[in-house]
């Protein structure tokens, strides 16, 4: 019972405070009780700010006032100090009242800047600097370090663009549109009013938000959204027939074309690093000289490639330019973004035939990826049964499938030791192909047999040139050789 | 005018971080609006010295202090002595704590508190904050004691000041 009235006659002493109406013997009341009662000190200065913020926000809310507050007087301790007021108003309305007026149009600003940070607006282009005000149309640019936060001044909406950000305003006020070219966009949305919403918007989808916290990742080949709380409505932009999906709390989803469209758990955030993409080798298949066939999750050759209806000799040779062949199966895969492929490779017939012709026993196996005119590939490359150092190649195409140019790219990091012969006849293999840049490729790749554990070094292989546009295809690849490329498996990488 | 412009932005952009720093050094009533006008008047009034390409917050910051010890002094100085007593008390008390560095933030999660307040709490915070009406003229209105009123006043602030350690405990990005 005592709790209970120290707590109301406290209560009462500090809201009389806050007020400014405290008499003498109050205020010798709470002074005593605030030196016998040192807590009492953090409640007070905890009412005092916080009864200071809610003054704030009356004062220039939008909220409105109640029909009961029009027909009574107003509060005593209000007191506004008009003479300094009015002189600032004029000194405001002398000096920047174009600005004032741009201002009261733009609610939204960047409230900070951190590295480089640019804003085009109507073809000029300003270093963005704290409390740079936005307008419907402003790009906004960081650098690899650069991160801008955008605020609103009305609302707790905020964003934060990072990671070579790019990022268009198309709306703002009521209902903002934002539409993602690249980066990172974090965005903690305030509860939307009536009728209002934020959406986002990249290449492969649009985010619709009424009041959430989420994580926007767009790249030119994929949009991850991760969702912090509350929940988003995603659409694809890439398949029409596609239904919108809803991305919960600790849900994420990637769009991205070949990717599954769905709601996918991100307790781990590794899980977020790639996406399983829908490849099929069923789906289609080209081929230069040599028959494929479908096998499961990958694809069998039957024999080694060689002209069609080319006998062999009666020692069961052939010559050597009508065995020197390429055979290719191409699997379709459509992505701008960096991708993983891995298969087991089993090589069950290689060609000796050449042999007589003075030519040395080489074959290759390999999984390659085709771009709109170059193919790059990463090859098991085995001579006269010794295993030598893996190759790379970059082919410029020609005709399909032609090829009239191949380049030897040098692998970093391969040591030139021959290794030992070929264990046994199957091999893993995995590649890696990460954009750094619309032109540029960092091509990484592992080859290992299967009796070996996984290697920990990567076959690194930069390549800066001319790769010009999204790959369409996996390519399984063999020369002078039959192979069955099992258990192919195709992400996107998502980082 | 591209000047301007930045002034503009500087004095919208940090009224609050101004006020923060107010009611700190001046935590009397009423004093925290004197002195955010005051430091800005005299902000626009030297505009030509600052260089605006830098953080202004130091600038504002010492600015306010200033304002801050000035008011204060002129209206202790009026106080009957047991009052300034008191106020000199609490402003000891602030001087020991630190100023939250989140006041933009906790103003942000203010408003959804607000929002989030059952009907009647809602209905005393718009009367006394929005509508600005004092709490003897609310207790008319409302059929209620003053203190009464005081004390529920009190009590739904205590319910958004934990509101809003909960919401910034949450924090703002995933």
């Amino acid at each position: 019972m005592r709790d209970t009235e120290f707590r109301q006659e406290t209560d009462q002493l500090i809201q009389v405070y806050v007020e400014g109406t405290l008499n003498e013997s109050e205020a010798a009341r709470l002074l005593k009780l605030l030196k016998e009662r040192p807590e009492l000190g953090d409640q007070l200065q905890n009412d005092f700010a916080l009864d200071a913020m809610l003054r704030d926000l009356s004062s220039d809310s939008r909220m409105g006032t109640t029909a009961l507050s029009n027909s009574l007087s107003e509060e005593k301790h209000d007191r506004v100090a008009w003479r300094r007021w009015l002189a600032l108003a004029a000194l405001l309305i002398l000096t920047v009242t174009p600005v004032a007026y741009f201002w009261s149009q733009s609610v939204t600003y960047v409230a900070s800047v951190q590295g480089s940070v640019t804003v085009f607006r109507n073809q000029q282009q300003f270093a963005a600097v704290a409390n740079f005000p936005l307008t419907a149309g402003d790009r906004i640019q960081c650098s690899e370090d650069g991160i801008a936060e955008i605020r609103n001044r009305n609302e707790a909406t905020r964003f934060r663009l990072s990671r070579f950000g790019d990022l268009i305003v198309n709306q703002l006020g009521k209902g903002t549109c934002l539409e993602l070219r690249r980066g990172d966009l974090e965005a903690v949305v305030a509860t939307q009013r009536v009728g209002n919403s934020v959406q986002v918007a990249t290449q492969q989808a649009s985010i619709e938000v009424v009041g959430t916290r989420f994580v926007t990742t767009a790249d030119s080949g994929f949009t991850r959204v991760v969702v912090g709380e509350g929940s988003v409505k995603m659409h694809s932009r890439l398949e029409r027939d596609l239904s919108p999906i809803e991305v919960k709390e600790h849900e994420y989803a990637v769009a991205a074309p070949g990717a599954v469209f769905q709601p996918r758990h991100s307790a781990d955030s590794n899980d977020r690093s790639s996406v399983p993409l829908k490849v099929s080798a069923k789906k289609e298949m080209f081929t230069g000289f040599g028959s494929w066939l479908p096998d499961g999750n990958g694809v069998r050759q039957l024999e080694v490639a060689r002209i069609p209806n080319e006998r062999s000799r009666p020692d069961g040779t052939i010559d050597r330019d009508k065995a020197n062949l390429h055979s290719f199966y191409y699997v379709p895969l459509a992505t701008s973004g960096s991708v993983r492929l891995r298969a087991n490779v089993d090589i069950h017939e290689t060609t000796n035939e050449t042999i007589r012709d003075g030519e040395l026993h080489i074959w290759r196996a390999g999984l390659g990826l085709r771009f709109p005119e170059h193919e790059v590939s990463l090859h098991l490359h085995v001579r006269n049964e010794v295993v030598q150092s893996p190759q790379a190649t970059l082919r410029t195409r020609c005709l399909l499938p032609t090829w009239n140019r191949f380049i030897q790219i040098p692998l970093d990091g391969i040591s030139d030791k021959k290794l030992a012969k070929l264990p046994s006849n199957s091999f893993h293999l995995l590649w890696e192909v990460h954009r750094k840049s619309p032109t540029s490729l960092e091509l990484r790749g592992k080859i290992w047999s299967m009796e070996e554990s996984e290697p920990i070094d990567w076959l690194v292989i930069s390549y800066t040139g001319v790769v010009d546009g999204p790959i369409s295809a996996v390519t399984f690849e063999t020369f002078r050789a039959a192979c069955t490329f099992r258990d192919f498996q195709a992400e996107l990488l998502l980082q | 005018m591209a000047n301007d412009a930045r002034i503009i932005q500087v004095v919208l952009a940090h009224s609050t971080f101004v006020k923060a720093l107010a009611v700190r050094f001046a935590p009397w009533p009423g004093l925290a609006d004197d002195i955010a006008q005051q430091v800005f008047l005299e902000f626009l009034s030297k505009e030509a010295r600052w260089d605006l390409t830098n953080d202004p917050k130091p600038l504002l910051a010492t600015m306010t202090r200033h304002v801050a010890m000035r008011c204060w002094r002129e209206r202790t100085r009026q106080m009957p002595e047991v009052l300034r007593q008191l106020a000199e008390h609490v402003r000891e008390l602030a001087d020991q704590s630190e100023l939250s560095p989140r006041w933009e933030d906790e103003t942000a999660a203010l408003r959804k508190c607000i929002e989030g307040l059952p009907k009647k709490s809602r209905t005393l915070i718009d009367l006394h904050y929005f509508g600005k009406i004092s709490t003897p003229d609310m207790a008319k209105e409302l059929s209620m004691k003053t203190e009464a009123v005081r004390q529920a006043i009190c009590r739904i602030r205590s319910n958004l000041r934990q509101c809003i350690e909960s919401t910034l405990k949450a924090g703002f990005y995933a």
